[in-house]
């Protein structure tokens, strides 16, 4: 028999278990607004009886000891994180592609009544009032102006798509630098974790914090995780194809892990010779330049895009890129260092997840670079019909040294008067005189000539010649005939046969899809090329004809933006949706790992009765001591 | 299913936002009055008001393009009035001229007024409009026609030395008259025995050298060539009237534009005398330098889209309205006006029409060939006038389809892209509803707890 202490003791035991339950309970309403934070029990137990062994009566009932806190546990389902996480990383990349595309629908301003769609109608219209006006120099400036505003609205499209690139490559960085910041931070708690789980304790707090941080990283891209002894786990993404060690955090050897560095810049060493050099910033950190590593690469074309358009590259734990600077085994790489020791393509390990806002942000680009190629055909056929027409020359031909002044003959065919052109090269060449007229001389008109088949939406611009001698637009029937509209004196001032030729030109279908950015004049009109048709319209000018396959080049822009709409708006409805299936799952573990008020002040109020009643029990066990130590002997 | 704090306050604030986010769409579409106000909204009806708006704008391209010529067609309409105004008035004068009781003096105040006359239909031809001139084909800005002063000289002078013969030089400045380079020389003889010499000096296009004879009838031709620009025809014609005495004639043009006629023969005239001949003669506004583009860009006409693919020819050159019989465009194809008011003219003088010799029967061409040349001419502006008329009708007809078609387009796109205002009303009203409901209800929800009802 323990006696009355032992009794005391038992009360005791039930007092700080019922504190202890009432402190898991105030901890759980604490944190009843906490991010990631799972509902805590305690689990209660009642101690080993105390045996007391009698051998006149060994079957007496064991008496209890009191109760003690064996455990104090988080309530979470794992399952229902993993969903999530799965969950997340789809929506991260449709949040991020629908971030982006909507600026491309913001650039791209399809519908609006300033939009591209609307200075197409307008250029073509201008050239149709010049075909009644050929003689009025206002008419000849109204084409000049709206065909250099529909130019500087391609200029200004193209360039606000790059800038979107150069914002969804910042972005990417960015992306990069927080993933290696939060795979440190998982780390660290990782380890914590395992230390606390050794020492016999349960770390609830600080796996809840590393579950939010999974729950964040899986947003990024989707990943795999094992769960390893002492309640440490191993991470990995899901898509690790050419890696042999893939794991980002890990629960032992935790040094031996790899993470992810930024490419910043990749130029071609010598133009045409295929051999870049590749920066790239180690972890896609920039704040220092010497994380800047420089490597040597021989690509293709193709690759360089693909290269361009990723820009994630797997890296050591320091953010040495593997198969760059380091190998697996993080022993450094001899070759790349310099341009005549270029590594493969293959050796670069890019690392490519299947979903999450980086593989958002880096599809994303594949897209802009798309809708890109697209406004560049535009500029293209606009430039190469309007020319072919103005001009009647469906290859650029190469000036004569002296421009001739009659009909030209054999020898000296060319586009004189490109009513297009390249700024990138023209820009530098135009000599202006007193009256600002600008001209080229004809060495020059080569060069600007040569450079049509570059000519692309960030660079089209009309002729400066014809913006500051409008009278130079050539609109009448044998214009074709003559290197310059003045020598024409077959044709009256008031032809503007071949402005309505130009106009009509709205109507034509040509194959602009088969436009590619090295297409020229004389490809365009190529059975092996563009394969646009070149014939006789019913004034007699020649004119394209149009292509059964083709398309205009306003339903070409269209398509475009109906494509991009398209997209748009999937990403869009899948956000949608995986915010709905977030929010079910969310609302699951709320339900299973979320704080109920009522529940807790239910407890709440358990508990504290408990501990009443505890307290009764010691001062029943005082009042009966009372009794034994002043009681019994007076 | 468990219950928590959190479930209740997520929930709301989903709902929330997805009310807001309606109540946003509905208000976007209120005060914008579309469905949609970027493509992924509703990618087809996107593609759908695109296509729309593109076809909105080449249609009211066209509708001004008709509406222009429209304007430019009734402009060539009031022009050929008048010019149909001033034919008549001539044709009338020719009429009055044939009046027995007329003498020269009478003739004389027909032809001040018909001279009047060529310069009134000069200044109809040269009508502007929109800074065009309507019958200058593509040559827009400059006159088609001009009227110029002729002052035909006609000097009589006895051949002392062969009494039988005399010269008569007539000399004829024309200021519209096209130059011609190199000089030509024409000698036209016929002698006694009825045989027509022509001979071509300086002949433009030389032909090989060589005789060639033919002979029909009565009538031998025999063409002699000698390949460096002669040409001698001789016409023998032995049922012809012999002619007594020989008569020559050569007409040389020279690169001033000036033709000078010589004629040799039998002295008819006693006499000399020099009479000078006042007329206004109708010419076209052509360089010496390009006259043969400058005539055809005149002839050319102008053309524009009406509707997709659609061109027509809108405007009459003066071309049209000269050349009056055989559609000829050439300056010196017969039955043309040009000519006529100057044989009119030279008639009313008593010369012949070319003005290069007085002509008994001068009185008498008046009322025959001049009078059905000016009928002719007069039925071609009416002729002129009935196209222009049909084309003025098929104008009408292409505005007011053009027309239609806007409407058609117009409507179509309102239906497709503008929003129905009272259902849209309605469903914001539905949205706000909700939308307060979902307040009104969630405020009641989360407020209480089981603290409330505790000590």
């Amino acid at each position: 028999m323990a006696g009355l202490f032992g009794t005391l003791n038992i009360a005791t035991s039930g007092l700080s278990a019922q504190q202890k339950a009432i402190d898991v309970t105030s901890h759980n309403i604490a944190n009843a607004n906490t991010e990631g934070y799972s509902r805590q029990r305690v689990t209660l137990e009642s101690n080993s009886p105390y045996t007391m062994p009698s051998i006149t009566n060994p079957s007496e009932a064991q008496v209890g000891t009191g109760v003690s806190v064996t455990s104090i546990q988080r309530i979470r389902d794992s399952f229902l994180d993993y969903q999530i996480r799965t969950e997340t990383s789809t929506k991260g990349t449709y949040d991020k592609r629908d971030s982006y595309l909507s600026e491309v629908e913001n650039i791209m301003n399809g519908t609006s009544d300033t939009g591209l769609s609307t200075l197409m109608s307008k250029f073509y219209s201008a050239w149709q009032d010049l075909s009644k006006n050929a003689q009025n120099s206002d008419a000849r400036t109204v084409v000049a102006e709206q065909s250099s505003a529909l130019a500087d609205e391609l200029n200004h499209t193209y360039s606000q798509l790059q800038k979107l690139k150069t914002d969804c490559q910042s972005d990417v960085k960015d992306q990069v630098f927080e993933v290696n910041d939060t795979l440190d931070q998982i780390d660290k708690l990782n380890q914590q974790i395992k230390n606390v789980k050794i020492s016999g304790n349960e770390p609830n707090d600080l796996m809840d914090k590393r579950d939010l941080l999974l729950d964040k990283l899986s947003s990024q891209f989707n990943i795999n995780i094992d769960k390893k002894d002492f309640d440490g786990v191993d991470v990995s993404p899901v898509n690790s194809t050419g890696v042999k060690y893939p794991n980002i955090v890990q629960s032992l050897d935790n040094e031996s892990v790899k993470r992810f560095s930024y490419v910043s810049s990749i130029t071609e060493t010598v133009k045409g010779s295929g051999i870049y050099a590749v920066n790239y910033y180690k972890k896609g950190d920039m704040s220092n330049s010497n994380n800047m590593q420089t490597v040597y690469v021989s690509m293709t074309a193709d690759q360089e895009k693909q290269l361009d358009e990723n820009r994630v590259l797997w890296a050591d734990k320091d953010g040495n890129a593997i198969g760059l600077s380091v190998d697996e085994a993080s022993s450094p790489i001899s070759g790349g260092k310099v341009a005549t020791d270029p590594l493969s393509f293959n050796s670069i390990k890019l690392f490519n997840p299947d979903n999450g806002q980086i593989k958002g942000t880096t599809s994303v680009q594949a897209d802009i670079d798309n809708y890109t190629d697209q406004l560049n055909k535009i500029a293209k056929a606009l430039a190469f019909s309007v020319n072919a027409v103005a001009s009647g020359q469906t290859s650029v031909g190469t000036a004569a040294a002296t421009t001739p002044t009659g009909a030209m003959d054999a020898t000296n065919q060319a586009d004189y008067m490109p009513f297009f052109v390249n700024s990138d090269t023209a820009s530098t060449l135009y000599t202006t005189d007193s009256t600002g007229k600008a001209s080229l001389s004809n060495t020059d008109l080569n060069t600007v000539l040569a450079a049509e088949s570059q000519i692309t939406a960030g660079n089209i611009s009309v002729n400066k010649e014809i913006m500051t001698d409008v009278m130079k637009i050539k609109t009448r029937t044998h214009d074709d005939e003559f290197a310059t509209e003045t020598d024409n004196n077959v044709d009256g001032n008031s032809d503007g046969n071949r402005a309505l030729a130009i106009a009509q030109l709205a109507n034509s279908k040509i194959n602009i899809q088969n436009i590619s950015d090295t297409t020229t004049r004389a490809d365009f009109f190529a059975a092996a090329g563009v394969d646009t048709g070149w014939v006789a319209d019913s004034n007699g000018i020649n004119t394209v004809q149009s292509s059964s396959d083709g398309m205009t080049v306003t339903s070409y822009f269209k398509d475009t933006i109906d494509k991009l709409a398209v997209q748009e708006q999937q990403a869009q409805r899948i956000v949608t949706n995986q915010t709905t299936l977030l929010q079910s799952f969310t609302q699951s573990k709320a339900s299973v790992s979320g704080v109920s008020i009522d529940e807790e002040m239910a407890n709440l109020i358990q508990y504290q009765h408990v501990y009443q009643a505890n307290a009764k029990v010691i001062s029943t066990v005082d009042t009966l001591l009372d009794v034994v130590v002043n009681g019994l002997k007076k | 299913m468990r219950i928590t704090n959190a479930m209740l306050t997520n929930n709301f604030l989903n709902d929330l936002q997805n009310n807001l986010s309606m109540m946003q769409k509905l208000q976007k579409q209120m005060t914008t009055g579309k469905v949609i106000d970027r493509p992924s909204d509703d990618p087809v009806v996107a593609a759908r008001s695109m296509q729309l708006n593109t076809d909105i704008d080449a249609n009211t391209q066209y509708n001004t393009n008709i509406k222009d010529v429209s304007n430019m067609i009734n402009t060539t309409d009031t022009a050929l009035d008048q010019l149909e105004t001033s034919l008549k008035r001539i044709r009338d004068l020719l009429i009055s001229s044939g009046n027995a009781g007329y003498g020269t003096q009478e003739r004389q105040s027909i032809k001040d007024e018909i001279n009047q006359k060529v310069g009134e239909i000069s200044q109809t031809l040269n009508t502007n409009f929109d800074g065009k001139y309507v019958f200058g084909g593509t040559r827009g800005t400059d006159k088609p026609t001009t009227t110029a002063t002729n002052t035909v000289t006609t000097v009589v002078t006895y051949d002392s030395v062969t009494p039988a013969n005399s010269t008569t030089t007539q000399t004829v400045v024309d200021k519209g008259a096209v130059a011609i380079s190199p000089v030509t020389s024409n000698t036209v003889t016929k002698d006694s025995t009825g045989t027509t010499t022509v001979t071509v000096e300086n002949e433009a296009t030389p032909s090989a050298a060589g005789t060639s004879t033919s002979t029909s009838g009565t009538v031998t031709t025999t063409i002699t060539t000698d390949g460096a620009g002669h040409k001698t025809t001789t016409v023998a014609d032995t049922s012809a009237a012999a002619v007594s005495p020989m008569i020559s004639q050569t007409i040389v043009t020279d690169s001033t534009g000036t033709t000078t006629t010589t004629k040799t023969s039998t002295p008819s005239v006693t006499a000399s005398s020099t009479t000078t001949y006042t007329n206004t003669e109708l010419a076209y506004n052509v360089s010496t330098t390009n006259t043969a583009n400058e005539m055809n860009m005149i002839n050319q006409k102008l053309v524009t889209e009406v509707s997709q693919g659609v061109t027509i020819q809108y405007t009459v050159s003066a071309t049209d309205a000269i050349n009056y019989k055989l559609g000829a465009s050439t300056p010196a194809a017969p039955g043309n006006l040009k000519d006529l008011l100057q044989s009119i003219v030279n008639h009313l003088d008593g010369n012949s029409a070319d003005g290069t010799a007085a002509d008994s029967n001068a009185a008498t061409e008046l009322t025959n060939s001049d009078l059905t040349g000016i009928t002719d001419a007069i039925n071609n502006v009416l002729k002129l006038r009935s196209e222009v008329g049909a084309k003025s009708n098929s104008m009408d007809d292409a505005k007011s389809s053009n027309e239609t078609n806007n409407e058609n387009l117009t409507t179509i796109l309102s239906k497709t892209e503008d929003i129905d205002i009272s259902q849209v009303t309605m469903q914001y009203a539905t949205a706000q509803t909700v939308y307060l409901a979902s307040l009104q209800s969630s405020s009641k929800v989360i407020q209480p707890t089981l603290m409330d009802y505790l000590k």
